[in-house]
C-alpha cells in the first residue's frame, strides 16, 4: 500500500517543538495543495496540539518522505527548533495502525482523549475541501473514525474525569442527581477552582456564589460564570443555601470552622453538602468531616479519582487494540480485493460460470462428439472477449498510484457485476 | 408432569443464584460477560419462574398461595419482577445484586420446605378476596424489601465518600439523591400496599374463619408493621429527615418486618396452612 505518514508527536518532540510546527485550521487549508502539488498524490494533514502528522501518498519515486518534513519545517520558518530527528516515518500498514491508534485515543497525551476524533474527522474535512483526498485516503480516514467510534461506544477508554476539575464535577454528580436544581459557591479563585466551576456550569448548574478577598475580582468572575458576587464575611450566611463549597484561598487559620458548618447544617435542615477543599493550606476545619451529610473531599481525593479513572482506562487498551485488529483486518480485505490479480481471477471465474450453466441447457441437443467442439468453441469465444479486459486491468497497476488503481477497478467490478 | 414440576422446583433456585452471581461480578469486578448477559439472564429467570408458577397452579389445582413457603415462592419473583421493572425505568444496571440475593434466598427456602399437594386443603383459601389480599401483601413487602436495599446501597457510597474510598463499586453505584429518592418511593408504595392488605384482611378474614380473631399474632404483627412505618415517613416529613438516617431507618424497618413476620407466623393461630 502506498499509504506514507511523516509527523511528530508529544513522544519524539517537547512542547516547543510541537508548538512552533502547529498548523491552524485555516493555515492548512493554505499549505496543503500546495504541499500536494508539490510532493504528493493526495494527502491530509493533522495537526493538534500534540502533533502535526501528515498522511498521504508520494507523487513518484523521486520524492522522499525527508523533502516532505523539510517542506513542513520550512513553511513554519522553524528551521533550528525543529530537526528531521523529531520527525517519524511510517509506510503502509504501520501508517494506517498509527492513525488508527491516534483516532481511538490510546496514542494520546491523555489516554482516551475525546476531542482527537473530532480533530481527525475536521483535518479530513479540511483536505476534502482542498480536493486532495483520494480513494485510498478516503477509505483510510473513514476506516479511522469507524475505528474511533467503535472505541469509544465499545470500550470504556474515554469513560470517567481524568482531570483534576472534572473530577471534582464527578463527584458532585455521585451526590445529587440534577446539578441545575443546586447551587455553587466558589470562595476564592485559583486556576482549578474556576475550571471547576466552568465544568459545573456546562453540566447544567445554574445558580453559582462567587467570594473573594478582593470584591472586584469576584465580580469580574461572577460576570464570566453568570454569578452573583459576594463578600468574605457572608460566605457563612450564605453557607446553609449553597449544596457545593469549592474553597481555594491563601488564608492563614480556617475560612469554615466546624461550628460554622454545623449550624450552617441545621440550618438547611440537614440535607447533604459537598465541600471541596483545594486551599494550600488548608481552608476548612478537616473536622467538618465528622458531621452528618457533610462530603469534604480535598485536593487528595480528587486526583485520586482522577487517577483510579485513568487507570482503568489503561486497562482498557488491550480491548482497543483487539477492535483495531479488527478493522485492519477488514480494510486489508477491502484492499486486496481492489488488487488486480484477484479481480482477474473473479472476472475470469463469472465469465466460465455463464459459459458452463449455457453449455448445460444444451447438453442433450448435441452428441458428444458435437458437445466437445462447442464446449472448445466457447471457450476460446470467453478467452478472446477477455483478452482486452484483462491487459486493461492488469496495466492499471503499472505506475499508478492506489487510489487510480483501485478507482479503476471499483468500475471493473461494476461494470461486469462482480461481488466485493 | 408432577416430574416436571420437580425439576423446575430445583432448577429455580440454581438460576436465581446464578443470576445473583453474574450481577454480583459486574458490580464489584466489572466483568464485561456479565455485564453484558446479567440482564437477559434474569428475564430469562424470570419467564423461566412464571412458567413453573402457572403449570404448578395448572397441575395442583391451587394458586401458589396456600402456605408461607409458597408465598416466599412468589415473594421471590415478585422482587425480582419489581428489580427488573426499576432497572428497565431508572436505567440503574448495577445494583441489581442485593435485590436478587434477597429473591434467590426466598426461592431457595421455598424449593427446600414448600410441599407439592394436589387441591385445596382449606376452603376459605378459594375467595377473590384473598387475591387482592395476597397480590397486596406480595407488592407491599417486595417494596420493603427495595427500599432496605436501597437504604444498604446509601450507606455504602456514604461510606465510601466520607472514606474517599473511589473504587468499582463506588464507580458503579448510582448518586446519593436518585437511591434516596428510590428509596423513598419503594417505602410509599410498601406502605400503601400494607394498607389495602390490612383493608381486604379485615372484610375478608371474618367471612373466611369462624374461630377468627383480632388478637392474632398475625394481624397484630401486620399491624405493628404498618404502625412502624407510618411513624418512620410521619418523622421522616416532620423533622426533615435526609440522608443517612432514612437509610438506616428503611434497613432497621425491613429487620423489623422479618422479625415480626417469623414470629407471626409461628404463633399465628387461624392465620395459617402448612
Amino acid at each position: 500500500m502506498d499509504l506514507l505518514l511523516v509527523g511528530l508527536n508529544h513522544k519524539t518532540a517537547s512542547v516547543e517543538v510541537r508548538e512552533k510546527l502547529y498548523y491552524t485550521l485555516d493555515e492548512t487549508k493554505e499549505v496543503l495543495p500546495d504541499l500536494v502539488q508539490r510532493f504528493l498524490k493526495e494527502g491530509v494533514l493533522l495537526s493538534t496540539c500534540n502533533r502535526t502528522e501528515l498522511y498521504g501518498v508520494l507523487k513518484d519515486e523521486l520524492v522522499k518522505p525527508e523533502d516532505v518534513i523539510d517542506y513542513l519545517i520550512k513553511r513554519k520558518d522553524a528551521d533550528g527548533v525543529v530537526t528531521r530527528s523529531h520527525f517519524y516515518v511510517m509506510r503502509s500498514y504501520d501508517a494506517l495502525r498509527h492513525l488508527l491508534e491516534v483516532s481511538t485515543g490510546i496514542d494520546s497525551m491523555l489516554i482516551g482523549d475525546v476531542q482527537i476524533l473530532g480533530q481527525v474527522k475536521d483535518a479530513y474535512e479540511v483536505a476534502v475541501g482542498c480536493g486532495v483526498v483520494g480513494t485510498l485516503l478516503h477509505e483510510v480516514f473513514h476506516t479511522a473514525f469507524r475505528t474511533g467510534k467503535r472505541a469509544k461506544s465499545e470500550t470504556a477508554i474515554s469513560e470517567g474525569a481524568v482531570s483534576v476539575s472534572y473530577a471534582a464535577v464527578e463527584l458532585a454528580e455521585k451526590i445529587f442527581a440534577n446539578l441545575s436544581k443546586k447551587k455553587a459557591m466558589l470562595i476564592g479563585a485559583g486556576e482549578t477552582a474556576e475550571l471547576t466551576a466552568k465544568h459545573l456550569i456546562s453540566r447544567g448548574m445554574s445558580e453559582i456564589l462567587i467570594a473573594n478577598r478582593t470584591f472586584e475580582r469576584a465580580e469580574k468572575l461572577a460576570q464570566q460564570f453568570n454569578g452573583v458576587a459576594i463578600k468574605l464575611d457572608e460566605i457563612e450566611n450564605k453557607l446553609c443555601e449553597v449544596d457545593i463549597v469549592i474553597s481555594s484561598v491563601t488564608i492563614d487559620g480556617y475560612i469554615l470552622s466546624y461550628e460554622q458548618v454545623k449550624s450552617a447544617m441545621s440550618r438547611r435542615q440537614n440535607k447533604p453538602i459537598l465541600i471541596i477543599d483545594i486551599g494550600v493550606p488548608r481552608n476548612i476545619d478537616p473536622k467538618v468531616k465528622e458531621i452528618e451529610n457533610v462530603f469534604l473531599e480535598d485536593i487528595d481525593s480528587l486526583e485520586s479519582i482522577a487517577r483510579s479513572n485513568y487507570e482503568r482506562r489503561l486497562n482498557e487498551i488491550p480491548k482497543v487494540q483487539r477492535i483495531i485488529d479488527e478493522e485492519m483486518k477488514n480494510f486489508i480485505k477491502w484492499y486486496e480485493a481492489h488488487l488486480v490479480a484477484p479481480t482477474i481471477k473473479l472476472l475470469r471465474e463469472k465469465f466460465e460460470e455463464i459459459r458452463r450453466s449455457e453449455l448445460e441447457k444444451y447438453k442433450n441437443k448435441f452428441s458428444p462428439e458435437d458437445f466437445q467442439k462447442v464446449d472448445a468453441l466457447t471457450k476460446t469465444l470467453v478467452n478472446k472477449l477477455l483478452h482486452t479486459p484483462t491487459v486493461s486491468i492488469r496495466e492499471s497497476s503499472n505506475g499508478k498510484s492506489d487510489s487510480e488503481r483501485i478507482k479503476f477497478i471499483q468500475f471493473v467490478r461494476e461494470l461486469f457485476g462482480l461481488s466485493q | 408432569m408432577f416430574v416436571i414440576l420437580k425439576i423446575f422446583k430445583v432448577a429455580l433456585p440454581l438460576l436465581y443464584i446464578a443470576t445473583s452471581w453474574l450481577y454480583g461480578r459486574a458490580f464489584f469486578k466489572d466483568d464485561l460477560f456479565a455485564k453484558k448477559y446479567k440482564t437477559k439472564f434474569l428475564v430469562f429467570t424470570l419467564v423461566f419462574h412464571f412458567v413453573y408458577l402457572i403449570l404448578r397452579t395448572a397441575e395442583l389445582n391451587h394458586p401458589p398461595v396456600t402456605s408461607v413457603f409458597e408465598l416466599l415462592c412468589v415473594l421471590g419473583f415478585s422482587l425480582a419482577l419489581a428489580y427488573i421493572v426499576i432497572e428497565y425505568l431508572t436505567k440503574i444496571k448495577n445494583t441489581g445484586f442485593f435485590a436478587l440475593v434477597i429473591s434467590s434466598l426466598l426461592v431457595l427456602v421455598a424449593s427446600l420446605f414448600s410441599r407439592d399437594i394436589y387441591g385445596f386443603e382449606y376452603d376459605v383459601l378459594k375467595n377473590e378476596l384473598l387475591a387482592f389480599h395476597v397480590t397486596f401483601a406480595l407488592v407491599g413487602y417486595s417494596a420493603f424489601a427495595l427500599s432496605a436495599i436501597y437504604g444498604l446501597l446509601y450507606i455504602m457510597l456514604y461510606h465510601k465518600l466520607r472514606t474517599k474510598t473511589f473504587d468499582t463499586v463506588y464507580k458503579n453505584l448510582p448518586n446519593l439523591e436518585t437511591i434516596e429518592s428510590m428509596l423513598h418511593k419503594s417505602t410509599l408504595v410498601g406502605f400503601v400496599a400494607l394498607t389495602f392488605v390490612i383493608i381486604f384482611g379485615f372484610i375478608w378474614l371474618p367471612k373466611a374463619f369462624k374461630n377468627f380473631s383480632y388478637a392474632d399474632a398475625k394481624l397484630i404483627g401486620t399491624f405493628i408493621i404498618w404502625l412502624i412505618y407510618a411513624v418512620g415517613l410521619g418523622v421522616r416529613g416532620v423533622a426533615n429527615l435526609t440522608g443517612k438516617r432514612v437509610a438506616v431507618m428503611s434497613i432497621i424497618g425491613f429487620i423489623l418486618v422479618f422479625i415480626l413476620m417469623a414470629f407471626a407466623n409461628s404463633l399465628s393461630g387461624f392465620h395459617r396452612f402448612y
